[in-house]
């Protein structure tokens, strides 16, 4: 069985953060389009605001795939309803660092991906403490070196450093 | 939270408050004060807040199924 095999059909779920730094919406959308390629089947959780501006820009949902209420999402998730192999957390603030820590709890057997960014990035990687792999960039509206380190954690680009 | 409520009890992510599963670091830390219930709640562009308010059957199930913290 090919790792594309495996990986069909098996969930992959996005959770975004707050919509106001740029870099989120193109870094995610980048990351479902893979994602979607590699096999798995993206679900996209967010706020209203977040979820409209990924409608907008996806408007034949080519990439951000099923779509959630964030508050929903998380109460499914709770209440066993739903389930994903992989789990990514956009965090560009406390909230966001809040919310991967819940998902690390109620998903113990996903590979938890948190992709940390904006102006204070640093200090929030401090904050994580629960076991996942993390991208740590202080991107703000460029998303190269963003683009890079998730490239290198899902495979698709040799480390450089 | 443990420093404005003297009754304090934790529970981890997902535990619902009436209908709103609360979500942060586990443990957390949720308040009772006389019958009110005081909770974080986590919105993604505003942080977190401590929300008070009447707890009504939430403060027995709190009660139950929360691990008890320190009472002062």
């Amino acid at each position: 069985m090919t790792q594309n095999e495996l990986q069909k059909n098996e969930q992959a779920l996005l959770v975004f953060g707050c919509p106001e730094v740029p870099v989120q919406a193109a870094i995610g959308l980048y990351l479902a389009g893979r994602l979607g390629e590699e096999g798995y089947d993206v679900v996209t959780a967010g706020n209203p605001s977040v979820i409209g501006l990924l409608r907008v820009s996806d408007i034949k949902r080519h990439y951000i795939g099923k779509t959630v209420d964030l508050d929903r999402c998380i109460g499914e998730v709770a209440e066993g309803k739903r389930d994903a192999a992989l789990c990514v957390v956009f965090a560009h603030n406390d909230a966001g660092i809040s919310y991967a820590a819940s998902m690390r709890y109620l998903l113990p057997g996903a590979r938890l991906v948190v992709v940390v960014f904006g102006r204070n990035a640093g200090e929030l990687a401090a904050q994580v403490e629960f076991p996942c792999e993390m991208v740590v960039e202080k991107a703000v509206h460029n998303p190269g070196k963003l683009k890079k380190g998730i490239d290198e954690v899902f495979g698709w680009r040799a480390s450089t450093s | 939270m443990e420093k404005r409520c003297r009754e304090i009890y934790y529970v981890d992510p997902g535990y619902a408050i009436f209908d709103t599963h609360i979500i942060g670091v586990p443990p957390i830390a949720v308040g009772v004060e006389d019958t009110f219930i005081v909770f974080p709640f986590t919105k993604p562009c505003h942080g977190t807040f401590l929300i008070r308010v009447p707890g009504g059957e939430e403060v027995e199930r709190i009660r139950k199924k929360g691990r008890a913290g320190k009472k002062r």
